[in-house]
């Protein structure tokens, strides 16, 4: 039986989802390295590295592209979260949180302190890729809108006081520091120096994921995956896909 | 037509001969002149003693030569200096205003945009202020656009908060526009591009760059449209709970703390995932 099959792989991103997180992290790291020099301008190597740019203008338009394109990218999943459902006739509402991802975290304490040794069982997303996932809707929206207002301050100040874009201002550089340290801490432990997945979890890559790590990952939905096409298999085939997470499935 | 053009060629070519070579003449009698100054202040040691103070009378010829006035006498600017030793000698904030006075005669125009501006006017009211040489350098005066120039883009800020140190100078440099220029931007504004080079005036005077009602007209000329909104609230801010500062020292506070709250959980659950592998490590399991 197919549902037994150890090798095959299971789609965990789309095509669409992975473009967006290429767009993402490509733009963060352009973003990084050309707003920290001006974070830390009189550091001793803020000069080094916008010399690497040849000069400041460069740098700054360096990190103006790398803004585009994460808005684009944001541009891109919010079109994408609207439109996709309406292409494939169905919605996801595997990202909510949920009281599920409170037990679950306190499940995880237990478990990882010793209290008890079974792990808590994940469904598609853990409360770890809820938290990371809305986390990007926050910073989206400090550094995209402050950063637009700094871009454009005079269309800013048709709407807004003085105060108000310099205060976005200051947001801008300690999100940004809320961000570098989330990503290069949080998420670099989760997806590179976990010892499961070192020197990389390559799922943003294929998009896939093979059966023993969704076993070990989200067993909660590998087991719905796999109830749903054994209830599948056993009826006609035009009544399958109402109700099924069909993205989940890729054999 | 063809000779008319050659003789207007041969023309110019005589008449930047003639002035060339006048040129040439005065420099090289200038340098000569020059020369009679410089066997004493020339010497690096040369100073005098004056209320207790050693004033230094050296002068760098070569730094002079490569200045702007290079080719000038030493007469140009020290006009009253006639006989040696010299007569009438004044120091400090008198050399200094007697020193203004000689440089409107071949930059009057600028001299009278200075006159009337708070610092022209401190030092008409005899009060300590900035005058040309404060901004500009004495034997070092280059051209605005040369990098050591005292006043380019890349020194001006140096410049003016040698005077306006503190507060204005802190919030300068947290600002955007600091942290640009000071990694040598070409484009953010520096103290001259809101306030001005020789016209400067102070907030109250209804003629300045910085008066509310004209702040709009002022960041427009670099940021497209003259908002009203650009006038309400204060550009010189520092980081203080109270004040103009206060929506910013409160935003700063509020993402420091969240950052470092989040950080710190994130790390213990890393740190608990570590712990747990750990453990099971070690049981082999």
């Amino acid at each position: 039986m197919s549902n037994l099959n150890k090798n095959r792989k299971f789609e965990r991103f789309n095509i669409h989802q992975r473009l967006q997180h290429i767009m993402m992290f490509t733009s963060f790291i352009m973003c990084t390295v050309t707003g920290l020099p001006i974070k830390y301008n009189h550091s001793w190597w803020a000069p080094k590295v916008t010399a690497l740019f040849g000069g400041f203008d460069n740098m700054f338009t360096v990190h103006l592209i790398g803004a585009t394109i994460m808005l684009a990218s944001a541009a891109y999943h919010l079109i994408y979260l609207v439109v996709y459902p309406l292409v494939k006739r169905e919605i996801s509402t595997a990202a909510f949180p949920t009281f599920k991802d409170v037990t679950d975290l306190v499940h995880n304490m237990k478990y990882l302190i010793g209290l008890t040794d079974k792990p808590p069982q994940f469904d598609r997303y853990s409360y770890k890729e809820k938290f990371d996932y809305w986390a990007v809707f926050w910073g989206m929206a400090i550094m995209g809108g402050s950063g637009l207002m700094m871009w454009f301050p005079d269309i800013a100040a048709t709407y807004f006081p003085r105060w108000l874009i310099e205060s976005t201002r200051v947001a801008h550089s300690d999100e940004a520091m809320l961000a570098i340290l989330a990503i290069f801490i949080w998420h670099f432990y989760n997806v590179h120096f976990s010892p499961t997945f070192f020197p990389m979890n390559f799922v943003w890559f294929h998009g896939k994921m093979s059966h023993e790590l969704m076993e070990h990952e989200h067993p909660v939905e590998l087991a719905r995956i796999l109830e749903e096409e054994k209830k599948g298999s056993s009826k006609d085939a035009d009544t399958v896909g109402s109700k099924k997470p069909s993205s989940n499935l890729k054999t | 037509m063809n000779s008319r053009k050659i003789l207007l060629v041969v023309l110019v070519g005589i008449l930047t001969i003639l002035v060339g070579t006048t040129v040439a003449a005065a420099s090289t009698d200038a340098a000569a002149k020059n020369q009679k100054c410089l066997q004493c202040h020339g010497n690096k040691d040369f100073s005098i003693k004056h209320d207790g103070e050693t004033i230094p009378l050296y002068v760098d010829v070569e730094q002079y030569q490569q200045s702007i006035h290079g080719t000038n006498s030493c007469e140009t600017c020290h006009a009253d200096v006639q006989n040696i030793p010299h007569k009438n000698v004044v120091y400090g904030e008198e050399l200094e205003r007697k020193i203004d006075q000689r440089c409107q005669t071949c930059h009057g125009n600028v001299n009278k945009e200075y006159r009337d501006s708070i610092h022209g006017m401190l030092q008409a009211e005899g009060k300590e202020t900035a005058g040309c040489s404060d901004c500009h350098g004495s034997h070092n005066i280059r051209k605005k656009e040369d990098p050591l120039s005292l006043v380019n883009r890349t020194n001006i800020t140096e410049t003016c908060t040698k005077c306006h140190d503190g507060h204005i100078a802190e919030s300068y440099a947290e600002s955007f526009h600091g942290k640009a220029v000071s990694l040598g931007s070409t484009k953010a504004a520096t103290c001259v591009d809101c306030h001005t080079g020789h016209s400067i005036l102070g907030p109250e005077d209804p003629k300045s760059t910085v008066h509310k009602d004209n702040i709009p007209e002022t960041c427009a000329s670099c940021h497209n449209q003259a908002q009203p909104n650009f006038a309400e609230g204060v550009e010189h801010w520092t980081f203080e709970p109270d004040g103009p500062g206060k929506p910013m020292y409160y935003t700063l506070k509020f993402f420091t703390w969240l950052t470092i709250i989040t950080i710190v959980l994130l790390i213990i659950h890393i740190e608990l995932e570590l712990f747990r592998r750990y453990r099971d490590a070690r049981r082999g399991s």
